[in-house]
């Protein structure tokens, strides 16, 4: 065989490896929506019914720190940084990511929040109410704003 | 007819037809299940099936010893690991309700391994602290069952200690023993190495790495041996809640006489087994005659989790020695 040959032999090699066989790897800066394909459409038409309410912030803050303990994943700023999320593949949620708050919807976010993920978000929709899961929507929005000044001006 | 005959026999009739659709209204009413600390286990179900059971359990997150001096925080159900023993009969309905302490740090949730049903009932039981939540089912397969925690991340939840066992006991019961027991072997990871004292945290690492620092039978229940005596046969059931490592349980000095392998019912047991396998969310019944006074030590005879990391149990068997089946020579 041709030394040619040979490097594309060991080049498609290393490819298939790493391209196909080997696991995914979790990518920390992927943004795409974990609803599944078939749900995405019916989530983002989902409305927020409290998004201009200042009120649901304040009560979203309490539920994600204290009651649903959103913070033991997601950590306390909601960065994803906590003791538990380094047991999570990929890992959980950073809600301070602009580009992730910019491409997300609220009914995407609703949606997870009550059904849960195949990534190992836990499902609320047993243990908060509706009210209550929009509530930490808006929390989360509100993470993304204080976080990123811009995203706040474009509001 | 006189009226007092007319009226004795309306009487008679009436109880009649009282005794006769009595096992109907029993089948139809609801019962609390008992549920026992390990090694107890609740006594046999003498009634048909098909009543409504209603089973609570607690999640809660406790301090305890995982060996001498050495601490841990436990997340168990009911305060225990494992957590409590419930028995149902085949074709009982079971209100199952779930509460999570206040005082939990951790969402927790149930998996029952005896449940037809999506995750077993994960979904239906993510609890919050403060919170409860339920779900119904239907016991339809005979067996000895595994329960555990399914809120992520699962294997965590796991290792901490959060799991037990659920018996279906079949339409016709089992047979009768003298002793029935209840352990449950699980594998546990800790920041420090084996045997360092003091608090030790849960290791994320060791437990991808299933090198587990302890190997632990009922490794936060009721102190104190099994007992039985000379003569009579025993029945364990025994469970294996993991996370990581399957168990080759065994007796020392004895050989099972019976052994529902995997828990399974509805098959002939197997016969003269010395040590059985149990993987991780599975359990197995064993159950032996003992002969003969002495101790009787349980082990994972992975020997080194026995020896070094303290999978060992002791089944006390008192009574007149036996010298026809053993006796030492001088």
């Amino acid at each position: 065989m041709g030394s040619w040959r040979i490097s594309i032999f060991f080049v498609l090699s290393v490819f298939l490896f790493y391209g196909f066989i080997s696991p995914a790897i979790a990518d920390e800066t992927d943004i795409r929506s974990r609803v599944p394909a078939d749900k995405i459409e019916m989530a983002k038409n989902l409305t927020n019914p409290g998004s201009l309410d200042k009120g649901y912030i304040v009560a979203g803050k309490e539920i994600f720190m204290n009651k649903a303990r959103c913070a033991m994943c997601h950590g306390e700023k909601g960065n994803g940084d906590s003791p538990m999320a380094a047991a999570f593949n990929p890992k959980p949620r950073d809600f301070t990511s602009m580009e992730w708050q910019k491409v997300r919807t609220d009914g995407e976010i609703f949606w997870a929040i009550t059904e849960g993920t195949e990534y190992g978000m836990i499902p609320f929709g047993g243990s908060l109410s509706e009210k209550e899961r929009w509530q930490v929507v808006n929390y989360i929005r509100e993470i993304g704003r204080l976080s990123n000044p811009t995203l706040a001006k474009g509001q | 007819m006189k009226v007092w005959i007319k009226a004795v026999s309306a009487i008679a009739v009436v109880i009649a037809t009282m005794l006769l659709i009595a096992p109907n209204i029993v089948a139809a009413a609801e019962e609390k299940a008992i549920l026992t600390k390990a090694p107890a286990v609740p006594p046999a179900i003498t009634r048909a099936g098909g009543v409504k059971v209603i089973v609570e359990l607690e999640t809660t997150e406790v301090k305890g010893a995982l060996s001498d001096g050495v601490e841990y925080e436990f997340w168990t159900f009911g305060g225990t690991v494992p957590g409590p023993f419930i028995r149902v009969k085949q074709n009982d309905t079971v209100e199952f309700s779930l509460k999570n302490n206040a005082a939990s740090k951790n969402i927790h949730s149930i998996d029952i391994h005896s449940v037809n049903g999506p995750g077993g009932g994960a979904k239906a039981t993510q609890t919050i602290p403060g919170g409860k939540t339920g779900f119904l089912w239907k016991a339809l397969n005979p067996g000895i069952y595994i329960y555990h925690c399914a809120t992520a991340h699962i294997p965590t939840h796991i290792a901490n200690g959060m799991y037990g066992l659920l018996l279906v006991e079949p339409e016709k019961g089992l047979p009768k023993v003298d002793k029935e027991y209840y352990v449950v072997q699980g594998d546990f990871y800790t920041v420090g190495n084996t045997g360092d004292k003091g608090m030790q945290a849960f290791s994320l690492e060791k437990a991808r790495a299933e090198q587990p620092t302890y190997v632990k039978f009922n490794a936060l229940a009721t102190p104190g041996n099994l007992k039985a005596n000379v003569g009579e046969k025993v029945r364990l059931y025994v469970g294996n809640g993991g996370p990581n490592l399957t168990s080759a349980f065994h007796v020392i000095g004895e050989i099972f006489d019976l052994v529902y392998q995997q828990g399974a019912m509805g098959t002939e047991p197997a016969k003269n087994v010395q040590t059985t396998l149990i993987p991780p969310g599975g359990a197995a019944i064993v159950e032996f005659k003992v002969d003969v006074p002495g101790a009787y030590i349980l082990v994972d005879h992975a020997i080194f989790r026995a020896i070094d990391k303290g999978a060992v149990g002791i089944l006390e068997v008192t009574g007149k020695e036996n010298p026809a089946v053993f006796k030492p020579l001088k």
